[in-house]
């Protein structure tokens, strides 16, 4: 009898020994399937996924991801997501002006005034990038 | 290049109207679209400048590289 306890108990502790590193991977299997809804984050009345996102907002998860994949992976608020993000129509056509006219205007500014005109066209190109930006 | 005393006449002017024209977009805010148009504008005047300066002055690099700015200053009006 003493025997028999003996080697149940020794099953059940080593059972629980090899079974431990498992327990945190299970219950984290166990929590995936809980539904989405239970995690989402309340946002204030006037929000619209529609609206006109401003330079600073680019790059959130559901620009580039699924709600279900943002849900499941920390992104239930949306934040945004370190990685490359497309440029819209604003910005490219922003972008555009700098790289053609703006080098050009810098290299005749260099060429024809020298050093303080290749400054000035550079101020002139940034500062109509700000302005078509913001 | 063109001769010293032009260039810095010239750039001193494109300067102040520059600072000029920001700050009348801080105080006055006018439309993206005006303050847009202003800064083609200006630097449409700015190489006018250096072409004539240029042709004045016999300096043929100068009046090429205005030339060349000038007609893709306008084509960006355009695209």
């Amino acid at each position: 009898m003493k025997k028999c306890l003996l080697s149940i108990v020794s099953a059940a502790l080593c059972l629980s020994l090899v079974m431990t590193p498992f327990v945190p991977v299970a219950a984290a299997y166990a929590d995936e399937g809980s539904p989405a809804e239970s995690s989402e984050i309340y946002v204030g009345d006037n929000y619209d996924e529609n609206y006109d996102i401003s330079l600073f907002e680019r790059g959130r998860c559901t620009d580039s991801y699924s709600k279900a994949w943002c849900d499941s992976h920390g992104f239930a608020n949306n934040r945004t997501v370190p990685h490359k993000v497309k440029l819209n129509v604003k910005e490219e056509s922003c972008l555009r002006d700098p790289y053609l006219a703006g080098t050009a205007e810098v290299i005749a500014g260099l060429v024809t005034t020298g050093p303080g005109g290749g400054l000035f066209a550079t101020a002139m190109t940034s500062c109509r990038l700000f302005t078509c930006m913001f | 290049m063109l001769s010293q005393n032009q260039s810095r006449y010239l750039t001193t002017i494109g300067f102040a109207l520059l600072a000029l024209l920001f700050a009348s977009d801080l105080l006055l805010k006018p439309p993206k679209e005006l303050v847009l148009l202003a800064i083609d504008c200006l630097s449409a005047l700015y190489f006018t400048a250096t072409l004539f300066v240029g042709l004045k002055e016999r300096k043929k690099g100068a009046v090429v590289a205005s030339a060349v700015c000038l007609i893709i200053i306008i084509a960006s009006f355009f695209i």
